[in-house]
C-alpha cells in the first residue's frame, strides 16, 4: 500500500499499487509525485521506486500533475430527506392519526430503495423507523377499533373516569 | 406535456387515482357532516382517553370549510386550518411536477420543517387538552 501527495498539496491513499499504476496511465501521477510506501518512513519520488518503473512514460520530465478528485476519500454524505419525512410521519401516525401509518410505510419503503441506488446517501435507519412506526399504528388501529366495537361499554366507562 | 405523467403510466394512473379519491373525499365532507354521521374514521385516543388528538376535528374544519364557515372551521382545529395553504401547495407543487416535470422549490420540505410540524401538533396537543383551550379556541 502507498500514499501519495497530490499536485493540491494533499495525501492521498493508502492504495494498491495497481490502483497507483491505473493513477500514472491517467496522468494523476508523475514521475516526480512523491509517494511513501508503506511502513518505508520515507517520502519518495515515484522514479526512484523500482516497481513503477515499467509503468512510466520513458524519459518523461517531471511536470507538475493535474489536481485530483478525492478518489480514497469517503464521498460527503447526504441525508436522505424522504426517510426524514418517513420517520415523521410516522411519528404522527403513531402519536395521532394512524389513518397516516400506510403514508409512513410507502414513503418509508421508496427512501429504503432510493438509498439503495444511492449508497452515498444516509438515513435508512429513518427509513426504517419510519416503516417500523407507520406498521405499529396499523396494528394499533386494528387493534383498537377492534376493542371499541367488542367492548363498547368498557370505553364508555373509561372515558367517564376522564375530566372531560 | 413532458412530465412524468406522460411519460409513465404508473405515475398517469395513481395521479388520477389521487385527485378522484381527494375530490371523492371532499365530497362526502360537503354532504355530510362528521359531527352528525358516524361513517367517517374515528380518534382512537379520542375515544379511548377523551382527550383530544391534535388532530381531532380535522373532518368537521373541512366540513365547515366546504360550506365557508371559516371561524366555525378555525374553532374545530387552528392547527390544521392554519396549515392547510402548505398542504393546498405541496399537492399543487407534485401535480406541476407530474405534467411538467419541473421541480418547484419545496421549502417546507426542508427536514427542520418535519419536526417543527412534530413539535408544533405536540404543543397544540397539550395546549387544547389544559382548561384554558376555551380561551384559545383549540378546543370543540
Amino acid at each position: 500500500m502507498y500514499k501519495i501527495i497530490g499536485a493540491d498539496q494533499k495525501e492521498y491513499g493508502p492504495i494498491t499499487a495497481d490502483q497507483l499504476r491505473q493513477w500514472i496511465s491517467e496522468g494523476r501521477i508523475n514521475a516526480g509525485t512523491k509517494v511513501l510506501p508503506e511502513g518505508a518512513g520515507v517520502w519518495k519520488s515515484v522514479s526512484e521506486l523500482p516497481e513503477f518503473a515499467a509503468a512510466l512514460p520513458g524519459g518523461a520530465p517531471p511536470a507538475p500533475v493535474i489536481p485530483m478528485q478525492m478518489a480514497t476519500a469517503p464521498a460527503a454524505g447526504k441525508s436522505n430527506q424522504m426517510a426524514l419525512w418517513a420517520m415523521i410521519t410516522g411519528i404522527i401516525s403513531l402519536l395521532c392519526c394512524q389513518i397516516f401509518g400506510p403514508v409512513s410505510i410507502v414513503l418509508g419503503i421508496v427512501a429504503l430503495s432510493q438509498i439503495k441506488q444511492n449508497p452515498q446517501q444516509t438515513g435508512s435507519g429513518f427509513a426504517i423507523a419510519g416503516i417500523v412506526l407507520g406498521v405499529l399504528s396499523l396494528i394499533l388501529a386494528v387493534v383498537g377499533i377492534s376493542i371499541l366495537i367488542a367492548f363498547p361499554q368498557y370505553l364508555t366507562n373509561l372515558q367517564n373516569s376522564f375530566p372531560q | 406535456m413532458k412530465g412524468p405523467l406522460a411519460a409513465s403510466p404508473w405515475h398517469f394512473f395513481t395521479a388520477i387515482a389521487g385527485l378522484a379519491v381527494a375530490a371523492g373525499a371532499l365530497v362526502a365532507l360537503c354532504l355530510f357532516d362528521p359531527a352528525t354521521h358516524g361513517f367517517y374514521p374515528v380518534c382512537l385516543l379520542h375515544q379511548t382517553t377523551g382527550l383530544l388528538c391534535p388532530g381531532c376535528g380535522t373532518l368537521r374544519a373541512l366540513h365547515q370549510l366546504t360550506h365557508g364557515n371559516f371561524a366555525a372551521a378555525w374553532r374545530l382545529n387552528s392547527f390544521v386550518v392554519a396549515l392547510l395553504p402548505v398542504g393546498f401547495w405541496l399537492a399543487t407543487r407534485e401535480l406541476i411536477w407530474l405534467a411538467t416535470g419541473k421541480r418547484l422549490p419545496g421549502i417546507v420540505t426542508r427536514p427542520v420543517f418535519g419536526w417543527a410540524l412534530v413539535a408544533g401538533l405536540v404543543i397544540f396537543g397539550i395546549l387544547r387538552n389544559v382548561p384554558m383551550a376555551r380561551l384559545l379556541a383549540t378546543s370543540h
